[in-house]
């Protein structure tokens, strides 16, 4: 006996009784699910506008704690301008050096032979 | 909640009622009860609802939900199991000796009903669509060589079962290309 495989399922499929599909249930449904898409597409971009600011934040706070003051003040001591180390005032007009409340006239510490380079110190051959 | 268009739900509801017979009968060859194809027709037309907007054509919504009716029914198959029914007699698990098949058009079925859902579903797009194998492969998302195999072992397996021969002739257009 032969059966065609295609007489066999149209010959299946015609006998089933059709139910009535209702649109207006499809229609509701599919809202439905649109509706959450949108929700969920809202909720989604929320949350990642959240994390990015939260992070920003984060990072920004711990970089700005790991660098902290190069100096940082001892805390056991409580008068902080025993720390402040005076120096002299150092300026330079013409050629006087004033250092202090003391000055240094370079024109009379000049050397009469004239001005050394770095060749007074090289041995003499001749 | 935004309601779409009363065009586009006009033009939906239009699609439904001309083409929701097709799709149920597709339907129900590919998982065999009338309750379940009913679901996942229903289950379909909804997704088809959700992407209206991008199905231009009623041809192209047609091959959207059939699509959608062959993923559906496998990946619920694979998820619920739901060809497993529970049953209190254990059925008799002879083999069938081939004279004495019985190979009516119900016990015919019935073998088609015990294949798993991609083989029936490649048969059922192939012989009752008369899809290509390669329109097959598109709808089932694999390739046609898979179509090839899905098709081939299912149609080994009911000629096994039922010993009954089964006409398997090619459709026309491969006929012409071959």
């Amino acid at each position: 006996m032969t059966n065609s495989i295609r007489d066999l399922l149209r010959q299946d499929a015609d006998r089933v009784e059709i139910p009535t599909v209702d649109a207006g249930e499809v229609i509701a449904q599919g809202e439905q699910r649109l509706h959450r898409r949108r929700i969920t597409a809202v909720l989604a971009s929320v949350a990642a506008v959240a994390v990015i600011v939260v992070g920003g934040t984060v990072a920004g706070s711990v970089q700005h704690q790991s660098e902290g003051p190069v100096d940082k003040p001892n805390e056991n001591k409580t008068n902080q301008t025993d720390d402040v180390q005076t120096r002299r005032l150092t300026y330079a007009v013409g050629s006087t050096i004033n250092w202090g409340g003391s000055t240094i006239d370079l024109a009379s510490e000049q050397d009469p032979a004239g001005p050394r380079g770095p060749w007074h110190l090289l041995p003499r051959r001749w | 909640m935004v309601v779409r268009k009363s065009r586009e739900a006009t033009d939906f509801t239009e699609f439904m009622s001309a083409r929701s017979a097709t799709l149920f009968r597709t339907a129900y060859l590919i998982v065999g009860d009338h309750q379940l194809a009913q679901d996942l027709l229903q289950e379909s037309l909804i997704k088809t609802y959700v992407a209206w907007p991008r199905l231009r054509d009623v041809s192209s919504a047609e091959a959207y939900t059939r699509k959608t009716i062959v993923t559906t029914a496998i990946s619920w198959r694979r998820r619920r199991s739901f060809h497993e029914r529970p049953t209190d007699v254990l059925p008799d698990t002879a083999v069938p000796d081939p004279g004495e098949a019985v190979t009516t058009h119900a016990s015919m079925v019935a073998q088609l009903r015990t294949l798993p859902p991609r083989q029936r579903a490649a048969i059922v797009l192939r012989y009752y669509e008369d899809l290509s194998e390669a329109q097959t492969a598109e709808v089932m998302g694999c390739s046609v060589g898979t179509v090839k195999a899905q098709v081939s072992t299912g149609l080994g397996r009911l000629r096994d079962r039922s010993g009954a021969n089964l006409d398997t002739a090619p459709l026309d257009d491969e006929a012409v290309n071959s």
